[in-house]
């Protein structure tokens, strides 16, 4: 299938596999890859439905789990941001899908269960309405001539015509405006062409236009769903010295005020080598991405508040603990807590507790007495609960509640090298203490955070 | 001490809860095995499957513990290990002993055989959401969508109605080689199941 790029500029004749390869590898910086939140069965009328969970279906080069078919609809852009690969002064080649080809490739690997649904986003031709519309008429086709009814997540483009954000809602199962940079200075310094109202201003509609929609479904629950699964943003990290504090403070006031499903943090990447950006001599921030992920879940899901995990005096991450274990060593007259009499919010908050266990255990405790044998069949991870809680009165082992001891015992002693001289006063560190100094991160660790288990 | 023998099939282990509290024995003397084993000083009980009991055994299940839990029971007993039929047999008793109510089948789990029943169905219920994300479908003659899998538990019966719902415009077909069994779907009729010999595959794509 051979097709001309849409912009005069450029006339060079490319398959669809070629174009196909160019737009999936412009579109893996965008790291939403998520299909979860929204649940809607097959209608017998068209091919697909949606399930909840979300699933996983596939494993990008880089390791990462990808569910959807993450391309561009174009990697021809008119502006110039100075992290993209695909800003209009790099020379890249550039390629353009037609609405058909799209289709007919989201069809074909679903068919075959590849993928869960599609993620579409672009580069801006023209302007942001043009783009925004010829978004819209593909996700219409797809929708209406293609029958789709799988999941659809697609990017707003800041600056697009109020009216077509909200015609693409109603196609659309989740819609995601970038933030990309957590301060409007930031934003100015690296992107000139985009502004921060122009971002906030579609993320605000799709709010509204949700909460207006969940009112219309009471009424009559027959209505056209708007946007289902909820908005999305990203941020990109490591490109601008924003602390981990003011990024934890912006995330929390994205979800309080814009009521967003989830807040995506992307390391920075230095792909253009440009001069005024930072160029870390370690590579990208990835230790820093996972705090910060495993912060938005102490956010999302375990009750926490950011100034509870980072305040002014302290506004970055520490490198040894995760969030959670460092809260608790910092409060230790909150701990030991009883496992046979504490609420779930106390639960959550010890080290070695997710959402599960403390689910589970608050399950099993109303028909018998938990101890520490039931507790490690439960699925807690007693290696770090130990040390904050007791079981009818009892702690496993004979603890000593102080900072320094609890601490070397929570780290390995290959991470044990910031005591201070005299081998037993722990000192806190930070990220930018030492830029060198970078932990690799344990894969289980890792699964754990994600399925919120911490 | 009794020792229920049944097939190794739900409507077989259901057969044999239905026999046990026919015959009102306890729960603490009874065994349900589905393996060939011969033991000791067990007095054996051969269960023959009755479709009819064993529907009748899951209607009150549904009834006393509600659908998830109940489809959790099914997924346990989806697993190929051994004890899956005594674990899944003492939970159902202890949930009846203590009145525990639609949901809160698997609260207990301190106790080792409600534990042990809950750790198998979601060994199954996690490779069911594995192969649901990582099925392939390949496209043969007549536009039918053939896949092959080779899974620990006995899982085409849980794919099939979410393939269903989600192709019902498709005809398919997905094939256990491990237990030669497999599922096909025909838009407009719905799907079942059949077993399944190597060569039969293209015959009946076809």
């Amino acid at each position: 299938m051979q097709v001309i790029g849409y912009n005069a500029g450029c006339s060079k004749e490319l398959n669809l596999m070629e174009k196909l390869g160019i737009l999936t590898d412009a579109a893996k910086y965008d790291v939403a890859c998520t299909s979860s939140g929204v649940e809607r069965k097959g209608d017998g009328k068209s091919i697909g439905n949606c399930v909840s969970a979300g699933i996983c279906h596939s494993f990008a080069g880089d390791g990462r789990c990808i569910s959807l078919l993450k391309i561009l609809l174009t990697n021809e852009c008119i502006y110039d941001c100075k992290y993209c690969l695909n800003r209009c002064s790099n020379d890249v080649p550039r390629a353009t899908f037609t609405p058909d080809e799209i289709c007919h490739l989201t069809m074909e690997f679903y068919r075959r269960n590849y993928i869960e649904g599609l993620f579409l986003s672009s580069g801006i031709i023209q302007s942001p309405s043009f783009t925004m519309e010829l978004i819209y008429l593909t996700i219409l086709k797809l929708r209406t001539v293609y029958h789709f009814n799988g999941y659809i997540h697609v990017k707003a483009i800041p600056g697009a015509d109020a009216e077509l954000i909200r015609q693409t809602g109603f196609l659309a199962d989740r819609m995601s405006v970038n933030l990309e940079l957590p301060t409007a200075e930031g934003l100015k310094n690296l992107a000139p062409n985009k502004h921060r109202k122009n971002i906030l201003t579609p993320m605000r509609q799709i709010q509204n236009g949700i909460t207006a929609n969940q009112n219309e479904l009471v009424l009559y629950k027959h209505a056209p769903k708007f946007v289902a699964g909820g908005q999305s943003t990203q941020m990109i990290i490591g490109a601008t010295p924003e602390t981990d504090y003011q990024i934890m403070s912006v995330a929390q006031g994205l979800y309080n005020k814009f009521e967003l499903k989830r807040v995506f943090y992307s390391a920075f990447v230095n792909v253009n080598h440009d001069s005024t950006l930072p160029s870390p001599v370690s590579g990208p921030p990835l230790l820093r991405e996972h705090r910060l992920y495993q912060a938005d879940w102490l956010l999302r899901f375990y009750g926490f508040q950011a100034n509870e995990l980072l305040d002014e005096s302290r506004p970055f991450f520490n490198v040894m603990l995760d969030p959670k274990e460092d809260w608790a060593v910092r409060h230790l007259e909150l701990f030991p807590v009883e496992i046979n009499k504490a609420p779930y919010a106390v639960l959550l908050r010890v080290p070695g507790i997710g959402v599960t266990s403390a689910q589970r255990i608050m399950r099993a405790r109303r028909s018998a007495k938990l101890s520490f044998a039931d507790l490690r069949k439960i699925g807690v991870v007693l290696k770090r609960a130990v040390y904050f809680i007791t079981c009818e009165g009892r702690t496993m082992y004979p603890i000593h509640l102080s900072e320094d001891s609890i601490v070397r015992e929570l780290t390995s002693s290959q991470n044990r090298i910031r005591f201070g001289s005299d081998g037993m006063t722990y000192k806190q560190m930070s990220l930018f203490d030492d830029e060198k100094f970078q932990i690799p991160i344990d894969p289980f660790e890792q699964y754990r955070t994600v399925v919120g288990q911490i | 001490m009794y020792l229920y023998r049944c097939e190794d099939t739900l409507e077989g282990i259901f057969t044999a809860i239905y026999r046990v509290y026919e015959d009102k024995r306890s729960a603490d003397e009874v065994l349900i095995s589905v393996s060939e084993e011969y033991l000791l000083f067990y007095t054996e009980v051969v269960v023959t499957t009755d479709y009819n009991r064993s529907m009748k055994v899951a209607r009150t299940l549904r009834k006393k513990f509600g659908e998830e839990d109940y489809l959790f029971i099914c997924y346990a007993l989806a697993s190929s290990e051994e004890d899956k039929a005594q674990a899944v047999f003492r939970t159902i008793a202890k949930g009846i002993r203590d009145s525990v109510g639609v949901h809160h089948l698997f609260d207990a789990m301190a106790d080792q055989y409600v534990n042990r029943a809950y750790k198998l169905g979601n060994a199954a219920s996690r490779e069911c959401s594995h192969l649901r994300g990582f099925l392939r479908f390949q496209e043969c003659e007549g536009k039918v969508l053939f896949a092959k899998i080779g899974p620990h538990h006995d899982l085409v019966p849980f794919l099939m109605p979410h393939f269903a719902d989600r192709f019902s415009m498709e005809s398919f077909i997905i094939y256990d080689e491990v237990r030669e069994k497999m599922g096909m779907h025909i838009p407009g009729k719905g799907w079942y199941m059949a077993s399944a010999v190597p060569e039969n595959i293209e015959e009946a794509a076809s």
